[in-house]
Formats: structure tokens, C-alpha cells, sequence
């Protein structure tokens, strides 16, 4: 091996252990890709009851290497633990809150009874700093859907705190109309980290001084807000008190403004990748728990739109381009009928950013796991004589006095694809 | 004293974050747009004064019988900018300036903040102009100078006619932070010397320890919010410029302080700030005949503060505060002294706009009253309004509570 292509070896086996796209054949690709899925929440049965365990906290969450934030995370994770669950199954769903702020857990999609349905104040107290709080509800109806939390849901949301909840229809139709076995769920994110920050650090804050309080007992509708009934809330208006509102009190100076995308909480070029063979379909679970529409389209294929918010359409329709709008869920089949690597992202391109640059956010890719290693390389498959073997420019003089390694320069391991970010 | 000038000079210099100087086209290309915060206030007050006894110090509010007068000194805009560096720094500077009070010699505003700062997670370095470690901590007064005899190391090179000699110079600072508590400084000053205004050389050193609690654990209700202690010399060798002068004389003083929460409650909430300053003084000076003098005088100064505020609504309502301070001249003849008596209160009629009422009484004995006059009784009535915007956040301050409490971020 001469020293040429032992550096080559080497900078080849250092990729794989990163998990660049370079090796995204590999085997250990694909066991490494399953971190970039959602994770399955772990169940006890107890009775006729699965019973779940939840809880909150604050992490440092990294949603592409080199760039971290403060965020709340269900069980650590962003997004929470996936609960599956079989239709008409007792869900029972412990939650503690292990952070400084209050939280609550809505179940979106599902018919829960009113009093699991997690608004503040509407059909539950908050829940409080240390405290739990148990949900119990029947897993209706079949479908999509997932949970968030419903305190301060514009930055609690932003924040992390989403998870999916799938409730699987035994009979289910989609599954006979179109089989498939490899199924996926992606979980759509648009956070303004600088606002999340700031909120947090804001709400951490009169937490504390509230948690002081309340602990001696020392409630006051006025210095939190809370009223028991609409006069009560009128007569302290025309008592003088002014609303938060109407002083922009405690009001952000501005409303948030995502700079970060995710997809199951990552960033390209963290994203989850979506493997397929020739001749399978794969079921995709689309799920918006951002406040920013997103316009999925998959490059080289069109997909059967299955589910909208969790219910089967009865008539499947085949799109490539699709809007996912805050809250909603989608159901796709993608079948695999045209080898290689495709991506599949937004097509409001402002979102396939990190921070303002270009190439980032919710970009990801459908990749066909039989596809041949040899159609990786790049001077045997480019089409382009200049990229060829053979009749690129290594050795040529460029006029620099030199010859120059122009082949090793532009391609590298001479694999695709590659990592590439803008300046 | 040249070493000690080589050794900061490295201490300060000689760290990373220093490589490129400005300068050639190419490296001022890259784009950026940092955090900018904007910091203003203003503070205008009607000012009673009633003084008796007749002051030598030229400063015409120290002239004996009664005066009213409008002051907007201590107001102040200053413009930050700030933006992450290489390797987990982060560089930041801050341009402003401050309106002095009248005939103070420094002109219509004064440009007290001219300052460039690099800073990670453990060390701060400071270059320019700025506060001066001639104080440690704040205390509960209107304007910052309004206790300054008594709550600062007095600037030896000052002829008394403004307050900003005392408070702000040209520094070279370095500090050390240990367990986001523990802030330890090495500092370097060019303090602003009236018979050479234009002479930039270090005139001052020092260092200090303070422990300081965040301002975001204030509700964790820990007693000690700060204490501190540091050490400034005044570097007096003006053998150069004055070859008749003292030479080879340097002027230490010591500063202690400590700051407790009395009562860490968020609707009443107390606490007490104490501080004292030892100025060992000048071996040779048995008089004080001038403002020199004064402040080159061995003396022992103590002010203490207590204060009540009131929140309402989360937010502040009222303050209510008083203190009293004094100093002694152990080396001057004539029981000479001086102790001041203040007491303010704060009523707030919008988000960070007070109206603000302040009452003081100092007295000078001895050797300081032809100097300062025998006594003096003010009284202030006016607004206040301050806001801070910050524009194009980008990171979190060093103690946040997330950074402190769930893992600080670089």
C-alpha cells in the first residue's frame, strides 16, 4: 500500500465511524440511523391498562454537531418517546415534571375525556414543578397523531416538547391496500432558538419567585394572572389592574422567528435517513409539531397520500409535493421503483437552512439500500467526461509551476454523497 | 516597577484571541451582524441645596447659602455589540458617554465607556475605558456618585472638580472567574491626572476577590449575595514630569464589602449593603490643606445601606432606602471627619420609569471644612427612566440560569 492510498484507507474508515453519508450502504449506517428515529416508549401492563411512563426536564440538546441549546425534552429526548398503542387499548400515562416551569400534556388527535384533554386551566391545573400528574384515556381513534405540551405552547412546543402517538388499527386498510413492512414516523420542528433562550431564562426566572410564594400560601390572582371567573377578573381591571397585554409586561419583543428546522429533532446534516429497497413500499408518518408550514417534496418518485390527521382516506391520492401545516398529520406510502438517492425536504427552501445557511434544516434522503456500492464512485457514474476516470485534470500543469492532485481535490474519497455546507 | 508593567503586559496579551490585528482589507471582509444592545437612562432631578460654611473646592454647589438647580448628570446612552469568537470566546464592545455634573471641567458629555472586552466561560479581559475598580459593589443611591467620599478610593490625581476622575479610567484588567461565583481581577489603570491630562502612562494596580452570587439565583435566598475585598495602589512617582515632587511613592487602599438579602422575599424584600475603605495614605501628609491632600490623607471610610423594595406584580412598586457613612483622618489633626446621612425612595409609575425623591445631609469636621464647606443639606426631586434593548440575540449571558443551573453552553 503506498502512502497515497493508505491515507485514502484511512480517511474512509474515520467516515465510517462519523457516519458520513460516504458509507450510508454500510451496515452500520443503518443500525446508526435508528438513533435518528423516534425511540419506543417501553409499557407495563397492569390490568387492562399500559401504563407509560413520561417525564420533563431541561437538556442541552445538539441538533447538528458544533451547535447547542437549552431545550425541554420528554425522557431526554427530542421528540419524546414514540407511545404505540393498539386501538381501543387503556392508556394510562404518568407524567413528572422534573423542571423549574409548569407543563401540561395535550394529547392531540385523540378523544380523550375532557379532563385529560391538557389545557391549563380549561380542563386541568397546571401541572407544577416536582409534580405528577396520571392521564388515563382510551386510544381513539386509529392513526397519526401526537402529543405537546400545552403551557406556554409557543415556546414549550419550539422548546421540544412533542412526541408522536400512533394507535394502530389491527384491520388496518392502508396496510392491505398498499403492504409494506418498514414503516417510519418524522416529526417536523421550526424553533427560534434565540427566542426559546430567552423564554426560558424568563420563565425559569418567575418560577422561582412564584414557587416562593405558593409555598406559603400566598396566591394572588392579580401578580399571576389567574382568575377564577370572568367578574372577578372585570373588577380587578376596573380596580386599576392592568392587564399583561395591555403593558407588554412580560411580552417577548417579538414573536419568534424559527432559524432552526428538525426532523426528529435533528438537523441536516443530522437528519434521519429513510432506506428503501427496489420493489418495497414504505409507510411515512408526517407530522407537524412546528408552527411553520412545510412543503415536503420527495425528488424522483410521487407518493400515495394515505392518512390525513391520522384518518385513512378512502381514496388514496399520489402527490410528490406535499403541505404540512402546524398541527397536522399525513400518512404517505413511498414505493420504490426508482433506485438511488433521493431528496426529500421542503420545498419553502428558507426551512432546508441551519441558522440562515444553506444546505440545513428538514433536508433529508430516501436511500435505496440495494443500490450497487459501484454507482457511488464518482469518475465511473457522472455522466460528465470532466469527472471521469482518466480525463479529469490530475496531473495537469496549471500553470502554477506544479502539478496538481485535482482528482483527490474535488472528489475526495470519490464517493457520494458528500457533506457539503455553505460558508 | 517595570517588570510588574512586562508581566501584565503578557498576562493580558500573550493569550489566544490575539493573533490578527485589523488593518488590511482582507480581514475586515467577513460579514457579521452581532448582538447590539442599547442602554439608556435618564435621570433629572431639581436639586435643593442648602450649605453652610464656606468651601475653598471650587465647585459652585458647595458655595455657602441655599441654591436650586436642574441636573441630568449621571444620565447616560451607551451601544454594545457583541458576537461569538473562535474557541468558545466571545468579544464584545461597548461606546458611551455620560453627562457630567456642571462646571466639572469635562465639557458637556464625557465619554466614560470606550471598552473592548473578550471573554469565555471562565476569564474576562478588559481594555479601555471604563468603571474602575475603585469600588466594589453598588449601593442604593440615585446617582452612583451621590455617596462617592465615602463608597470610593478617592483619585489621587484628581483636582475634585468631577466625579468621573473617581469612577472611570483606562484600564488593563484581567479576571479570573472560579465556580461562577468567585471573581478574581488583576487590574492596570491610567486614572485621569488634572496636571497632566494628556499623560496615558499606568498610574494605578491592583486586584481584588469578590464572591458574588448571580443575580439570577436571587430567589434561591441565600443569604451572602457578596462580599469581597481588593487592593488598589496609586502609583504617585511623578519624578519625571515633577522632578521636586514626592517620588517613588505609591498610595495603597484596601476595600472591603459585603452585600446580604435580610429579607429574600419577592413581594418584600430587604437587604443591607456595607463597605469600607482603608486608605493608608501618605507618610509625609499631616494636613489636609487642598484636594490632593484630602485624598492622599491616611483615612478609614464605612457606608452601609439598608433597603426595602416592594414588588408588586412581579415587578418593582416601591424602594424605600437609607444609609450612613463616615470617615475618619487618623493622621490629620483636629478630629477631622466628615459623615453623610441619605435616604431615598423610589415610586414606580411605569415599566422602568420612577419617580424619585432623595434627601441628604453631610457634615465635615475639622481640617475639612474650609476645603468642603461645614455642611450640606440636599434634596433632589425628579424622574428616572431606563431601558436596555437587546437586538439580534445570539447566545446566553454567563449567568443565566440555564447556563448556571442546566449546563452552560459555550
Amino acid at each position: 500500500m503506498d502512502r497515497r492510498n493508505f491515507l485514502a484507507t484511512g480517511a474512509v474508515s474515520t467516515a465510517g465511524m462519523l457516519f458520513f453519508p460516504g458509507n450510508l450502504l454500510a451496515e452500520s449506517a443503518k443500525e446508526a440511523n435508528k438513533q435518528r428515529l423516534t425511540q419506543p416508549l417501553p409499557f407495563k401492563k397492569n390490568g387492562e391498562w399500559k401504563e407509560f411512563e413520561l417525564y420533563i426536564d431541561i437538556k442541552v440538546h445538539e441538533p447538528a454537531p458544533g451547535f447547542k441549546y437549552h431545550t425541554l425534552a420528554f425522557n431526554d429526548m427530542i421528540p419524546g418517546p414514540e407511545i404505540r398503542v393498539d386501538y381501543g387499548d387503556k392508556v394510562r400515562v404518568k407524567f413528572k415534571n422534573k423542571t423549574g416551569i409548569n407543563h401540561t400534556i395535550h394529547w392531540h388527535g385523540i378523544y380523550v375525556p375532557w379532563r385529560m384533554d391538557g389545557v391549563p386551566y380549561v380542563s386541568q391545573l397546571p401541572v407544577m414543578p416536582e409534580n405528577e400528574f396520571i392521564y388515563e384515556f382510551e386510544a381513539k381513534p386509529v392513526g397519526t397523531h401526537f402529543y405537546h405540551c400545552h403551557w406556554g405552547t409557543v415556546m414549550h412546543m419550539q422548546a421540544g416538547m412533542f412526541g408522536s402517538i400512533i394507535v394502530e388499527d389491527p384491520d388496518d386498510p392502508i396496510k392491505k391496500q398498499f403492504p409494506y413492512e418498514r414503516e417510519y414516523t418524522l416529526v417536523y420542528g421550526a424553533h427560534d432558538v434565540n427566542y426559546i433562550r430567552n423564554e426560558m431564562n424568563r420563565m425559569l426566572d418567575r418560577m422561582k419567585e412564584r414557587n416562593y410564594l405558593m409555598k406559603e400560601g400566598r396566591f394572588d390572582p392579580e401578580r399571576w394572572a389567574v382568575f377564577n371567573n370572568h367578574d372577578q377578573f372585570a373588577e380587578s381591571i376596573k380596580n386599576g389592574w392592568e392587564p399583561p397585554y395591555a403593558l407588554s409586561r412580560r411580552a417577548p419583543a417579538s414573536l419568534p422567528q424559527a432559524d432552526w428546522f428538525t426532523v426528529n429533532g435533528k438537523s441536516y446534516p443530522e437528519t434521519p435517513y429513510l432506506f428503501i429497497k427496489s420493489g418495497e413500499k414504505i409507510r411515512v408518518r408526517l407530522i407537524n409539531a412546528g408552527a411553520e408550514i412545510h412543503n415536503l417534496h420527495l425528488h424522483g418518485h410521487d407518493f400515495w397520500m394515505v392518512a390525513d390527521d391520522g384518518i385513512p382516506l378512502s381514496h388514496p391520492w399520489k402527490r410528490n409535493t406535499v403541505p404540512l401545516t402546524p398541527g397536522k398529520t399525513f400518512d404517505i406510502i413511498i414505493e420504490g421503483d426508482n433506485r438511488g438517492i433521493w431528496t426529500f425536504h421542503d420545498h419553502d427552501t428558507r426551512k432546508v437552512t441551519n441558522n440562515g445557511l444553506y444546505p440545513g434544516g428538514n433536508l433529508l434522503a430516501l436511500v435505496y439500500e440495494d443500490l450497487p456500492e459501484d454507482e457511488l464512485i464518482i469518475t465511473k457514474h457522472s455522466g460528465n467526461t470532466m469527472f471521469n476516470k482518466g480525463m479529469g485534470m490530475e496531473g495537469m500543469d496549471m500553470d502554477m509551476g506544479k502539478p496538481m492532485n485535482m482528482d483527490k481535490m474535488l472528489f475526495g474519497d470519490d464517493k457520494l454523497p458528500k457533506i457539503a455546507l455553505d460558508e | 516597577m517595570n517588570k510588574i508593567y512586562v508581566i501584565l503586559f503578557f498576562a493580558l496579551f500573550a493569550l489566544p484571541g490575539f493573533a490578527q490585528l485589523p488593518g488590511s482589507e482582507q480581514l475586515n471582509r467577513e460579514d457579521m451582524l452581532p448582538e447590539i444592545e442599547l442602554g439608556i437612562k435618564t435621570v433629572s432631578t431639581g436639586n435643593f441645596y442648602s450649605n453652610q460654611g464656606n468651601a475653598s473646592l471650587a465647585i459652585p454647589v458647595l458655595n455657602e447659602g441655599d441654591q436650586v438647580l436642574s441636573d441630568f448628570s449621571d444620565s447616560y446612552f451607551l451601544i454594545g455589540a457583541r458576537q461569538k469568537l473562535y474557541k468558545g470566546w466571545r468579544g464584545q464592545m461597548v461606546l458611551g458617554f455620560s453627562f457630567p455634573d456642571a462646571n466639572s471641567g469635562l465639557g458637556q458629555v464625557f465619554y466614560n465607556q470606550v471598552m473592548a472586552l473578550v471573554e469565555n466561560k471562565n476569564n474576562i479581559i478588559r481594555i479601555g475605558r471604563t468603571t474602575s475598580q475603585t469600588i466594589l459593589g453598588e449601593f442604593n443611591t440615585i446617582r452612583d456618585d451621590d455617596a462617592l467620599q465615602y463608597t470610593y478610593v478617592l483619585n489621587p490625581f484628581s483636582n475634585g472638580l468631577n466625579t468621573e476622575d473617581n469612577q472611570y479610567a483606562n484600564v488593563l484588567e484581567y479576571t479570573r472567574i472560579f465556580g461562577q461565583r468567585l471573581y478574581v481581577t488583576l487590574h492596570a489603570e491610567n486614572y485621569q491626572d488634572f496636571e497632566e491630562p494628556n499623560d496615558y502612562s499606568i498610574n494605578g494596580l491592583g486586584g481584588s476577590i469578590i464572591y458574588r452570587q448571580p443575580e439570577s439565583q436571587l430567589w434561591n435566598r441565600n443569604f451572602l449575595r457578596e462580599i469581597g475585598f481588593s487592593w488598589n495602589n496609586f502609583l504617585l512617582d511623578r519624578s519625571d514630569l515633577a522632578p521636586n515632587a514626592d517620588s517613588n511613592e505609591t498610595l495603597t487602599s484596601f476595600i472591603g464589602n459585603a452585600t446580604f438579602s435580610i429579607l429574600p422575599d419577592p413581594v418584600h424584600f430587604v437587604d443591607f449593603k456595607v463597605q469600607g475603605i482603608y486608605n493608608d495614605g501618605l507618610s509625609t501628609i499631616e494636613n489636609i490643606t487642598d484636594y490632593t491632600s484630602y485624598t492622599r490623607s491616611r483615612s478609614t471610610a464605612a457606608f452601609g445601606m439598608l433597603r426595602y423594595l416592594n414588588r408588586k406584580l412581579e415587578r418593582p412598586n416601591f424602594q424605600i432606602a437609607a444609609g450612613f457613612g463616615y470617615k475618619d483622618f487618623s493622621n490629620t489633626d483636629g478630629n477631622t471627619n466628615q459623615y453623610m446621612a441619605i435616604g431615598n425612595f423610589l415610586y414606580r409609575v411605569g415599566n422602568n420609569f420612577d419617580l424619585i425623591f432623595q434627601y441628604r445631609y453631610n457634615k465635615n469636621n475639622g481640617a475639612l471644612q474650609p476645603l468642603l464647606g461645614e455642611s450640606q443639606h440636599r434634596v433632589q426631586i425628579g424622574l428616572a427612566y431606563t431601558f436596555n434593548k437587546l437586538f439580534n440575540s445570539q447566545f446566553d449571558g454567563r449567568n443565566s440560569l440555564l447556563n448556571l443551573e442546566h449546563g452552560y453552553i459555550k
